[in-house]
């Protein structure tokens, strides 16, 4: 089960847009995944795989195990599933 | 169909003809000067085009009708053999059945009800007068605040939800800016969101957010929701619109609100027809 945050600001503009195009990009992979939206001190403090965030918020995410995904056109599906598919493809390997 | 309609032309003539004896007019006899044929000729085409103005009202009140029972305008472009678009402008306001955003907040609520995860369309139920282009601003600052106070003006926002949409580019960076010269600025519920509202200001000259990837911005969304989960639908629909960068183009080359407003009907009609 992988873990996983989309963090943002305040859970109401970008992170709805990043949660439902998340979803379409890991439901293709058939991974059995959580993925939650939080603050970036929220997703600090617990164990995750993989956090998706924008470039504004990266550099206030601190979880060293977690592999940051940086997304930077959130209306973009292909650039989700891309960076999605690449960093499950590093999760595996 | 035309091959009956033709079948029929005769019943059609024979209609013509009563409409145009109504007038007193009577169909010239053998020897009857050229003065009484022009008359009856004239009396004839009189009674085509009182014939036409009865179906126009009849088509019309057949639109209405099928619309009602639930008919898009696509369908009844297609019915009379044109355009989705012809047909709105033919019959606008026509009750076709309620999956455009005029009416936000019921379409939120059960939307909430129904599927949070579900997409409608709805970004044309923006408030019109929510629209603006054309709009100049110095600075991001100007930008949020001229999409603010389009929230404010429908209600939508209480005053103090301009400064909290500030604030919250001061604290958290430009993460508002979700795509290339494109922000959607907001701030919390209880900030003093009043409703579901987006308002959508187009800049005649884009300005910097301070995004490293997105700027400069020229398209500001403003929104606002009370509560935290009436306006998903809206976002979903937002970000579907946003993806398509011809809608992006057709925005930034509309000269009138009303232009801008023709864009977002245009995207959401496609949804809706899909």
């Amino acid at each position: 089960m992988l873990k996983i945050f989309a963090v943002c600001g305040m859970g109401l503009g970008t992170s709805v847009i990043l949660k439902s195009r998340l979803k379409e990009a890991l439901d293709s992979h058939g991974v059995e995944y959580s993925l939650d939206v939080t603050d970036a001190s929220t997703a600090n403090g617990q164990e995750a795989d993989l956090i998706f965030t924008s470039d504004e918020l990266a550099s206030k995410i601190r979880n060293e195990n977690a592999k940051t995904v940086i997304i930077s056109n959130f209306t973009n599906r292909a650039e989700i599933r891309e960076k999605t598919d690449a960093a499950l493809a590093e999760l595996n390997g | 169909m035309a091959d009956r309609l033709s079948d029929r032309s005769d019943a059609l003539s024979d209609l013509v003809s009563a409409i145009a004896r109504d007038t007193g007019r009577t169909p010239p006899a053998p020897g009857d000067g050229s003065d009484t044929h022009q008359q009856w000729l004239l009396a004839w085409l009189s009674a085509c085009s009182q014939l036409r103005a009865e179906l126009d009202e009849q088509m019309a009140e057949a639109a209405r009708s099928a619309a009602r029972a639930g008919a898009s305008y696509g369908e009844l472009g297609a019915a009379v053999g044109t355009s989705r678009q012809a047909a709105r402008k033919r019959w606008p306001d026509l009750p076709v059945p309620a999956r455009r955003l005029l009416t936000v907040l019921e379409r939120a609520r059960s939307a909430r009800r129904a599927s949070q995860e579900r997409r409608e369309p709805m970004l044309s139920n923006v408030d019109a007068r929510s629209v603006a282009v054309g709009v100049s601003a110095r600075d991001w600052r100007e930008a949020v605040e001229a999409g603010g106070r389009l929230l404010r003006d429908a209600e939508a926002v209480e005053e103090r939800y301009i400064d909290a949409m500030l604030r919250t580019v001061e604290e958290l960076g430009p993460y508002a800016v979700i795509a290339p010269g494109v922000t959607i600025p907001h701030a919390r519920p209880e900030d003093g969101a009043k409703k579901v509202g987006l308002s959508l200001i187009v800049l005649s000259e884009p300005v910097a957010f301070g995004s490293a990837e997105n700027d400069p911005v020229d398209l500001v969304f403003a929104f606002a929701t009370a509560d935290p989960n009436d306006h998903i639908g809206l976002i979903q629909a937002l970000a579907d619109f946003l993806e398509d960068r011809s809608n992006l183009h057709a925005l930034r080359q509309a000269r009138t609100a009303a232009e801008a407003r023709e864009v977002i009907q245009r995207s959401d009609d496609e949804r809706g027809d899909s």
